[in-house]
């Protein structure tokens, strides 16, 4: 990842950014962290691996680092579908961010290649990702749990997800990881009135987890952060994957390909299907 | 102290014996990737594999959610009763000596200024038989805050894997007597020697980090070290010694309870003030009050940490975030308060 670390010390040297969001390795760690670099002495640290998980495009929507000037983010392809996104429902300015695109040929394996693509804009990641997804489409290996959830009945599918649920503790991980939960106040925190049982039990959790997969319908880019990171390893991916290929069914849309495209949830055409209006 | 020894044998079968109409038997159980503690049958495994459970130990006397009244609406108008206590008789299998050691550390707070009735309930009714460490993993800095991989503090019993495969038997309170009289035919009273214990290697030093913590509330260290943290609640509530909790009211249209739930600090609702003003607007204020209470407050009040280095935080931080660095870089890079300082008359 040399090329990485001189592109990026070269940028903050030339002041084109004030910090450069990667990844570093800390010491006897198996996952990499985030790092902040903003000199080029802290640009030495960085590294990227099949480690290197966590979508630094969450950092881009945080008050608290405002103030650190403009950014440039190490960003796998999702992490640069999650920036598209968020340029799409105005939260990021197209050229408030620069991409340092990056690949792995196996994200969690040993040694796996890994390479860096280069500095991208944003116009130039969406060129990038258009070409490498024509199609937009969730790999169908992904969708393995979704499809087997499918082939159960209404009952069988309750009682997974009551025994899924029944294990989570409300720590909102995956709330807090997602890149494209930046509510100033999520609705879990509107408690005047109450909108969501705050208990933490599985009728409290189902609630929960049932409302943040609706609010991500349209929007999530699949990276998959949410699942890495539940501490009680809740399979969350599946309801996004569902909604996420609802959504293209009906809408033939996916988030975060075109910066320019109006999100799905805010948009209209004549032609919609309308078959649930009953 | 007596000692007896226990065989491989003898101790999986514990479940079964222990099994009575009444009492609930707890040990680490695996569920697919997870090993958490669970209440267990007669048949079931006991899952030691791991360093440590998902969750601690802590849910069994300071559950995630709880009722502390409830409530409901009658012809006669509102009627409110005290909910029957959850937890009989409980004895806990496999817990690891940081874990038990959280116990007396948490029985500080629920008796302080408000003696918590059903937390001691619980307590009173638990019977700990813990298993000390041979393993370690990185993440694990018990000797750093005062424990060992061999801590006793808050067990009943505690179990040593011996050469031979079965465990030494540490018999160190009275319920602890009570129990392995019960158990006394599966225990010999020749153990076998134990295997050397792991060596969790001191990373900070705890009074030293005291000391820069009471000089070093306000310092710009606090915002670096924050600044990837993404202000989610896991390492709270995937900590033994955190005890933070919100009271709500759950309820339908006929009647509901008044609960008693988990809640973190790091969350900025924790501390937003009805005036819509948060005391704790960054989250660099947020991980100094986790550190500083921990680490500060706690000792001041308590004479003990908050914290006994089980490593879940870190395993679990969604970011990779090491409490135990930071403390280390809290006490080697903090700046020493001046002598003459204003605050030292307090």
């Amino acid at each position: 990842m040399n090329e990485l670390i001189t592109k990026t010390k070269q940028m903050l040297h030339d002041g084109e950014v004030g910090v450069v969001i990667g990844y570093e390795r800390k010491n006897g760690r198996t996952v990499a962290t985030p790092l902040f670099a903003r000199n080029p002495e802290e640009a030495e640290r960085l590294i990227f691996d099949s480690t290197c998980h966590t979508n630094l495009a969450v950092y881009l929507t945080r008050e608290d680092h405002a103030n650190l000037g403009r950014p440039a983010i190490v960003a796998k392809d999702a992490d640069m579908r999650a920036v598209i996104a968020l340029v799409q429902e105005g939260q990021v300015e197209a050229d408030g961010v620069v991409l340092l695109s990056v690949s792995c040929d196996e994200m969690g394996a040993a040694n796996a290649p890994c390479r860096f693509n280069g500095a991208m804009s944003v116009a130039e990641a969406a060129k990038w990702l258009a070409k490498k997804y024509p199609d937009k489409k969730i790999a169908p290996d992904k969708m393995a749990l979704v499809d087997k959830l499918e082939a159960m009945n209404e009952r069988e599918r309750w009682d997974f997800w009551q025994n899924e649920f029944s294990r989570c503790i409300r720590c909102y991980a995956c709330r807090q990881v997602c890149p494209l939960c930046y509510c100033r106040q999520c609705i879990v925190e509107k408690n005047q009135p109450q909108w969501v049982m705050p208990g933490i039990h599985p009728a409290g959790a189902t609630a929960w987890n049932i409302t943040r997969a609706f609010h991500l319908a349209g929007r999530c880019i699949d990276c998959g952060e949410c699942e890495r990171v539940c501490p009680m390893d809740i399979p969350l991916t599946a309801l996004n994957r569902k909604l996420a290929s609802t959504v293209a069914e009906h809408f033939d849309y996916a988030p975060g390909f075109d910066p320019e495209a109006k999100p799905v949830m805010a948009n209209f055409k004549h032609d919609d299907k309308q078959e649930f209006f009953k | 102290m007596q000692t007896r020894g226990i065989s491989k044998k003898n101790f999986d079968r514990l479940p079964e014996v222990l099994a009575r109409a009444g009492r609930t038997v707890i040990a680490p159980v695996r569920n697919g990737e997870v090993v958490a503690f669970a209440a267990v049958g007669p048949d079931t495994a006991i899952c030691l594999d791991e360093i440590n459970t998902r969750l601690s130990l802590k849910e069994f006397f300071f559950p995630r959610t709880e009722p502390l009244l409830t409530f409901r609406r009658t012809e006669n108008g509102i009627e409110m009763s005290d909910p029957a206590p959850t937890q009989g008789e409980t004895i806990v299998i496999g817990a690891r000596g940081c874990d038990a050691a959280a116990l007396p550390a948490l029985d500080a707070l629920f008796n302080w200024d408000f003696r918590d009735e059903a937390y001691n309930r619980r307590r009173e009714n638990t019977t700990v038989i813990s298993i000390a460490c041979n393993d370690c993993d990185a993440c694990c800095f018990c000797t750093s805050v005062g424990g060992s991989p061999h801590n006793t503090a808050g067990s009943d019993i505690m179990l040593s894997e011996t050469r031979d495969g079965g465990y030494l038997v540490e018999i160190l309170t009275q319920k602890g007597e009570a129990l392995a009289d019960e158990l006394a035919d599966l225990l010999s009273e020749a153990p076998g020697e134990a295997l050397p214990y792991a060596e969790v290697p001191v990373k900070f030093d705890a009074q030293k980090v005291r000391r820069a913590l009471e000089e070093n509330f306000d310092s710009p260290l606090w915002a670096e070290l924050a600044r990837t943290c993404l202000s989610c609640g896991c390492c709270t509530y995937v900590c033994p010694n955190c005890h933070c909790f919100d009271m709500q009211d759950e309820a339908g249209k006929s009647g509901g309870a008044r609960i008693r739930m988990w809640d973190s600090c790091q969350f900025p609702l924790f501390t937003k003030h009805t005036s819509g003003h948060n005391p704790r607007p960054t989250q660099a204020s947020r991980w100094r009050q986790r550190i500083q209470h921990k680490f500060n407050y706690y000792p001041q009040k308590f004479d003990c940490v908050s914290c006994v280095g089980c490593g879940r935080c870190i395993r679990l931080c969604p970011v990779g975030i090491d409490i135990s660095e930071h403390l280390a870089r809290i006490e080697n890079e903090a700046p020493e308060r001046p002598a003459d300082h204003p605050n030292d008359n307090y």
